[in-house]
């Protein structure tokens, strides 16, 4: 018999990591987060669109129109966004991403033709509901199935690529990846955790969207899409107990112990004061026109995603401590190229704050008449 | 083998790659092309009588373009990015980690144009011309830019010059000697498909013919440059590429007087038959630009897309047998490894690290020799079908074969010792049910040198007593 290491773990990059592992990670985090918020937002506007849909009460259709409007923007984001994460994710663990990814190598294909399938539903949604209204519903259900069955393949992948002692037998039994990683107990619970600011973040919408109505003249419609925005915005922190308490008890005893009095509980006081922040500015927001308390309620809930990314990756150190000790791997720093990136990201973000001050009141002032337009039509 | 190894039956991950990249490099190229045909246009509807009725098509052109674009496009390139990890993770993670900056810079002039392009867009109906006309400028530098990193790390992958594990230096191995060439190839081709988008989309225009007309007039002229400064950018790009890479080339235009038309032959005469139908059609086009149909202007646009299939291919089997020319090798091998005899000869899976225990010689030692060091470039029954490879050999061929079929400059060099080369030979037989023994094979083989060697080879025994 040929005797074998029981532990299937890749070497690290020779190359060694490009930048301290902090910059790293704080691009990580900062993107990471981004991502979050976005892809919480093109969930939330899914969901909120299929039950106003079956619900369609007074504002209704107003609230369906308006998600039905963003979502192809919002996936565009959330594909955007994605992107730097999983490139700093590749070079923070490059070896255990990659080889989980191939573990599940069938199953985390198949995000690409989801994505690919569900963004398409959503600009078919967007440029045909007027002229073929019937199932539309189905036609973004569709796309919320696929997007949520990418979310789990992500948690799923990112939860292998922290357990290495379990990667050979999985390899052994499949190696062209076609199955995921069920048996791990966290898994249903990290992907509630990740997808329970959904409704906050579809909601902290509807409250933006009834401060400019509110602006508009159209106090009715701004009414309506606050309420229904802020009584959405409570079902996230409900969620997020029930998963936080979830993913807490499903945790190993030595992570379990991280929990108490360390940097992560400081971490988790942050981010739940930041989501009390997000909460309180929101119920602030219902039935005024002021756009401050929408960007201090959103602000929370980008402070309170950062936090569960910060935490995440905390968890993730710990897990991964027995098999990788990312302080060891060598720094070659390119900061040349790390400034490089630093200007093109300062500049690139300045010249979309110009441009976006000049030209968003612009498309904001189109949106006010064809508003006008579809509310005259509905009038006669 | 650092990485496990995905196997994926029939079609192969590389095949996987391919599918995507193909899909993507003809909607990428246009993403830019089709920024510059924006911004022209623009400014050419300003001359015109009618600049309004041109703007409204513009602005259908762009409807196309965005969802085309900004769909298809900016998934297929993070598909892309799925599957080469997958299929080359020790290749891919090297890019990752020496251009980990540039791939970050790519990503900030990718947020930038499509933010601007949803600002054009979105703004059309209330922005100023001159806001217009800045926004499509914009949009064009930016996504231009993308392009100027992500070609730099295209061409070190098949020209990376002066860098080498050694000399890690980023400058060496994004300015490597393909970086201009291939920089200026793709500038002018995807002005070429954004006339062939454009042509498309002018042959929708009805009850206007001379709208139609001028339309496709000024879309045909996007070819002109392209069609006439490509072949001599293809000369220059063509004594960048590496010697082997041109003998491989060279080989196979030559195999075709013989008779024998190799594989990347024929990739490299599809590229270059596309182009030349591309050109032809759209010199007809011009000439009768009226009679022009939807289905023949995605015809056209169809003919390009077999171009980038042609194109991409050769220039991967240019590569062969390397990920990153003369640094990894497509099965995961490092050079310096390769030609190093101690490592390549010890027991394989000793150190692959990804193979469960297996019995030494059985079946299932082959198959596992064969999935870490040859799946990642062939299947064994579909796509570069190891079946078909091997239909014809035998035991005893295979064997010897295998310790030197780097030889041939297209394969990497076989890892492990005797035992291994044996169970993999006895593996292969196996998939045409011609059930070999391994141990036989080694027999024979022993038998035929005449030398009464041991099973287990020098370099066996000599990695146990380490252990």
């Amino acid at each position: 018999m040929i005797v074998v290491g029981a532990l299937a773990m890749p070497l690290p990059d020779t190359l060694g990591y490009a930048a301290p592992v902090w910059v790293l990670q704080g691009l990580s985090y900062f993107t990471l987060s981004l991502h979050l918020l976005a892809m919480n937002f093109t969930i939330g506007a899914c969901l909120l669109l299929i039950w106003t849909h079956f619900r369609n009460r007074a504002g209704h259709a107003g609230v369906k129109h308006f998600f039905g409007s963003s979502l192809p923007l919002g996936m565009s984001y959330v594909i955007t966004l994605g992107v730097p994460p999983l490139l700093f994710v590749q070079v923070l663990y490059g070896q255990l991403f990659y080889s989980s990814s191939v573990l599940i190598g069938a199953l985390w294909i198949l995000v690409i033709p989801a994505v690919l399938i569900a963004y398409a539903a959503f600009y078919y949604h967007k440029l045909q509901r007027e002229a073929r209204p019937r199932y539309q519903w189905a036609v973004v259900a569709v796309a919320t199935t696929l997007l949520l069955c990418v979310g789990y393949i992500y948690v799923n992948n990112l939860t292998l690529s922290m357990s290495p002692d379990k990667w050979l037998r999985i390899y052994e039994a499949h190696p062209g990846g076609g199955i995921l990683h069920h048996g791990e107990p966290t898994v249903p619970s990290r992907y509630l955790l990740f997808l329970s600011g959904a409704f906050a973040a579809a909601g902290v919408a509807l409250l933006w969207r009834g401060a400019f109505l509110f602006r508009w003249g159209y106090d009715t419609e701004a009414n309506q899409s606050q309420k229904l925005g802020f009584r959405a915005f409570l079902l996230s922190p409900m969620l997020w107990i029930i998963a936080a308490s979830w993913v807490y008890s499903s945790r190993p005893e030595d992570i379990k112990a991280m929990f108490v009095f360390d940097s992560t509980m400081v971490l988790l006081a942050v981010g739940v004061v930041s989501a009390l922040v997000a909460i309180a500015f929101a119920y602030l927001s219902v039935g005024k026109r002021n756009l401050l308390f929408p960007l201090l309620s959103s602000l929370g809930i980008f402070g309170g995603m950062v936090c569960t990314v910060v935490f995440r990756d905390q968890v993730r150190l710990e897990y991964i401590k027995p098999y990788l000790d990312i302080a060891s791997i060598p720094v070659n720093a390119q900061w040349g190229m790390l400034a490089l990136f630093l200007m093109a990201l300062v500049v690139a973000l300045a010249l979309l704050v110009v441009l976006m001050v000049k030209v968003l009141p612009k498309i904001a002032e189109g949106a006010r008449e064809r508003l006008e337009k579809t509310i005259a039509a509905g009038r006669t | 083998m650092n990485y496990p190894v995905w196997d994926v039956p029939f079609i192969g991950s590389g095949l996987v790659v391919a599918i995507i990249a193909i899909i993507h490099l003809l909607i990428s190229h246009l993403a830019i092309g089709g920024g510059a045909f924006i911004f022209v246009a623009e400014l050419w509807s300003d001359r015109q009588k009618n600049g309004q009725q041109i703007r409204d098509w513009l602005h259908e052109y762009a409807t196309y373009f965005l969802v085309y674009t900004t769909v298809f496009g900016a998934v297929t390139g993070v598909g892309i990015w799925f599957a080469i990890q997958l299929a080359n993770p020790e290749g891919t993670s090297l890019l990752i980690h020496q251009f980990v900056f540039a791939w970050a810079i790519e990503w900030v002039m990718f947020l930038g144009e499509l933010s601007i392009l949803y600002l054009y867009y979105y703004g059309w109906q209330k922005n100023s011309r001159r806001m217009q006309l800045w926004l499509a400028g914009l949009y064009f530098v930016t996504a231009w830019g993308s392009l100027f990193v992500i070609n730099g790390i295209l061409t070190f992958m098949l020209t990376p010059g002066a860098w080498t594990l050694a000399n890690t230096s980023i400058l060496a191995g994004f300015f490597n000697p393909g970086f201009l060439p291939s920089l200026l190839i793709r500038t002018l081709v995807m002005f070429m498909v954004a006339g062939l988008f454009a042509i498309i989309v002018a042959a929708r225009v009805t009850g206007d013919d001379n709208l139609k007309e001028r339309l496709i007039g000024f879309s045909t002229k996007w070819l002109i440059p392209g069609a006439l400064i490509i072949p001599f950018l293809l000369l220059w790009y063509w004594v960048t590429l590496p010697d082997s890479a041109t003998d491989l080339i060279r080989g196979g235009v030559v195999g075709v007087e013989g008779g024998r038309l190799e594989i990347i032959t024929r990739y490299f005469w599809l590229a270059l038959v596309s182009g030349a139908l591309i050109v032809v059609g759209a010199l007809l086009i011009a000439i009768k630009p009226r009679v022009i149909s939807m289905t023949g202007a995605i015809a056209l646009f169809l003919i390009a897309q077999f171009g980038f299939l042609g194109a991409e291919f050769a220039r991967e089997m240019a590569r062969k047998p390397y990920v990153i020319y003369g640094v990894l090798y497509s099965n995961g091998l490092w050079k310096h490894n390769a030609v190093n005899e101690n490592y390549m000869q010890r027991p394989y899976l000793e150190t692959a690290r990804w193979d469960p225990e297996v019995s030494l010689l059985s079946r299932s030692h082959g198959e596992w020799v064969f999935r870490l060091q040859c799946v990642g470039c062939h299947t064994r029954d579909g796509y570069r079908s190891i079946e078909d490879r091997t239909s014809d050999w035998d035991a005893q061929f295979a064997y010897r074969w295998l310790k030197t079929m780097h030889e041939q400059g297209v394969m990497p060099p076989f890892q492990g010792n005797r035992e291994d080369r044996a169970a993999l030979a006895a593996y292969l037989m196996s998939l045409h049910d011609r059930e070999v023994a391994a141990a036989d094979i080694l027999a024979t083989d022993t038998l035929a040198r005449g030398v009464a060697e041991p099973v287990r080879d020098e370099a066996s025994e000599a990695m146990e007593e380490q252990q």
